[in-house]
């Protein structure tokens, strides 16, 4: 989606927390604009028509802050990427322990309080309308698009398979799947052995994805009791490049599962001019948008009539390919883009938000306790919130000594959940409360800075309201 | 014209604003439903996480791994509770200045 935003020139800035973060984004979209998050830069974009676009929302399990708190208090619209809500449609399968449940909820409840959802096809949007109890208006379909290493081999796409398939004159039926039974590998299977002896004589069945031993037993076994054992073929887990020579080297691709937000591997299969057959429900007709394309997945003689045909019957196979091209042309992330832009345009907000800039925070970092050094860092804390213009202060408080600690506010945090629950980026600056070397050290290792005491706390806190650039500040 | 406009506007702001806090308080209820029913899940996989550090054995060292990824994200949930929580009150309270604002 951002690379789709990016393509078609979209103002849109990439909100990064570590240098990893920014390296990976900028190798995959270069030129994308980059940010660090900082309430400098939430102050700047509380403006309004600036939307925060959340892509972590459906992600399982759900991250932590798909909507940062600082969002939040700036009173910025949201809006969120919708991919499926299979774990909502499907309890007994992804809500099966106390943790998943409770998520599920919580992402229910999180998402009624955005302002829109963007979802990837009409099904998910329908579905998560049903299953979120979302007002549907509000969520419009974005699609989605393919990586553009998908595309027909400009060099031999065998040598890239050493190691995991070789080439033995048999034309591959591919199938990408994964260890969730909606993905229908059984079914597949079975439908494998239905499939006329002379086809499959002439193919195999190659199923790439990565599984456990267990699970690859399993659909080993599935494979034998279809009679298929030796025509199929299980990749185990394939790298990025291998992925796309499979495409490359197959007859044909199918996807059967019974449940899919969008059905991207349809999308890559056609983008590498590989026929592709697809179920008939949830999203898949959807993306392809070719009924001849499509089969019953719940009906193992439905699934084998499709492969039959798709292989065999030439003519079919021209309206196959012909169906992958306007699919490929039509679903593209610059599309993707241009959908994101003109949702946002036409939604606007659910209510009238008056913004509210986050006003400067700093995080003082130290021990606040009955220690020598406690209890200087203490005063120094409420010296420095007695200045008329001193800035919103938080507390981060290292009690690793195991000492008493001295009050307690809301805006105190354990040193410790600085990092994970405590962002980094929530503070304008986080000050280490150190008087030695070595502290100091440490401090500029994790890009803090770093203040010694003296005996006087009044002058210490003037004296930071002077290092923070405060001190000419109008009163 | 405009004052039956603007009363009529009124009305349905106060009309809407039961609905609203009662949906906050429906929220804050499986908050609290939700953090009891981890709490003891977490406790459980505490017990169970010493039982087998105590029993030392290196096969189960897949299991510790495990156990500590389900504590984390009981934590994680746990925070994400307090989050949406924060979301629902900061829209009541755009409504509420929304109305103030109204008139």
């Amino acid at each position: 989606m951002l690379s789709g935003l990016h393509q078609i020139g979209a103002p849109v800035l990439s909100l990064v927390e570590t240098d990893t973060e920014a390296e990976l984004l900028s190798a995959a979209i270069p030129g994308i604009a980059l940010e660090r998050w900082s309430p400098a830069l939430v102050r700047r974009y509380a403006v309004p028509d600036c939307w925060f676009l959340s892509t972590q929302l459906m992600l399982h399990p759900i991250p932590l802050d798909p909507v940062p708190r600082i969002i939040t208090e700036a009173g910025l619209p949201v809006a969120a990427v919708m991919h499926d809500v299979i774990p909502e449609r499907y309890p007994e399968l992804y809500q099966v322990h106390p943790t998943p449940r409770a998520q599920v909820r919580l992402r229910g409840m999180l998402t009624r309080t955005l302002d829109a959802l963007l979802a990837v096809s009409a099904f998910a949007a329908d579905t998560a309308a049903d299953e979120l109890r979302f007002p549907r208006d509000r969520i419009r379909v974005i699609g989605a698009g393919v990586d553009s290493a998908f595309r027909p081999a400009e060099v031999p796409a065998w040598p890239r398979l050493a190691g995991i398939l070789t080439d033995d004159g048999r034309g591959v039926v591919l199938m990408v799947s994964g260890s969730d039974a909606r993905k229908n590998t059984e079914r597949m299977l079975a439908a494998w052995g239905l499939v006329a002896p002379e086809v499959r004589a002439a193919h195999r069945l190659v199923v790439a994805a990565a599984v456990n031993d267990s699970m690859r037993s399993q659909w080993r076994q599935w494979a034998n009791g279809a009679g298929a054992g030796t025509e199929v073929t299980f990749t185990g887990g394939v790298t990025d490049d291998e992925m796309v020579a499979l495409h490359q080297v197959a007859r044909l691709a199918i996807m059967p599962s019974t449940e899919e937000g969008f059905g991207l591997p349809v999308l890559e299969a056609a983008a590498c001019d590989c026929p592709v057959i697809v179920s008939n429900v949830s999203s898949l007709p959807e993306v392809l948008s070719e009924t001849a394309a499509e089969f019953d997945p719940f009906d193992t003689a439905s699934i084998a009539r499709a492969v039959e045909r798709a292989l065999t019957d030439e003519h079919h196979r021209k309206l196959l390919l012909a169906a992958g091209r306007r699919a490929v042309e039509r679903w593209t992330w610059a599309n993707t883009g241009q959908a994101v832009m003109d949702s946002l345009a036409q939604l606007g907000a659910r209510q009238h938000r008056q913004l509210r800039p986050p006003q400067r925070r700093i995080a003082l970092m130290g021990r606040f306790d009955e220690s020598e050094s406690g209890l200087a860092n203490t005063a120094l804390a409420d010296a420095f919130r007695a200045l008329p213009i001193a800035p919103e202060l938080h507390l981060l408080v290292d009690n690793d000594g195991g000492a008493q600690p001295i009050g307690s506010t809301p805006l105190r945090f354990p040193a410790r959940a600085l990092g994970r629950y405590v962002h980094r980026s929530l503070f304008d600056d986080i000050v280490v409360l150190e008087t030695n070397a070595a502290g100091r050290r440490q401090a500029k290792a994790a890009s803090h800075s770093s203040l010694g005491l003296s005996s006087d706390s009044a002058s210490d806190a003037t004296g930071l309201l002077a290092w923070l650039g405060m001190a000419d500040e109008p009163r | 014209m405009a004052s039956i406009s603007g009363l009529t506007r009124r009305l349905r702001a106060f009309a809407a604003l039961p609905a609203q806090v009662a949906a906050l308080r429906q929220v804050v209820d499986e908050m609290n439903h939700i953090i009891v029913t981890l709490v003891p899940a977490t406790n459980h996989t505490v017990t169970q996480l010493n039982h087998d550090v105590h029993a030392g054995a290196e096969d189960a060292l897949p299991l510790f791994v495990g156990f500590a990824e389900r504590l984390r994200l009981d934590a994680d949930t746990s925070i994400g509770a307090a989050q949406v929580i924060e979301r629902q009150l900061s829209e009541l309270q755009h409504t509420l200045a929304n109305m103030r604002r109204d008139g």
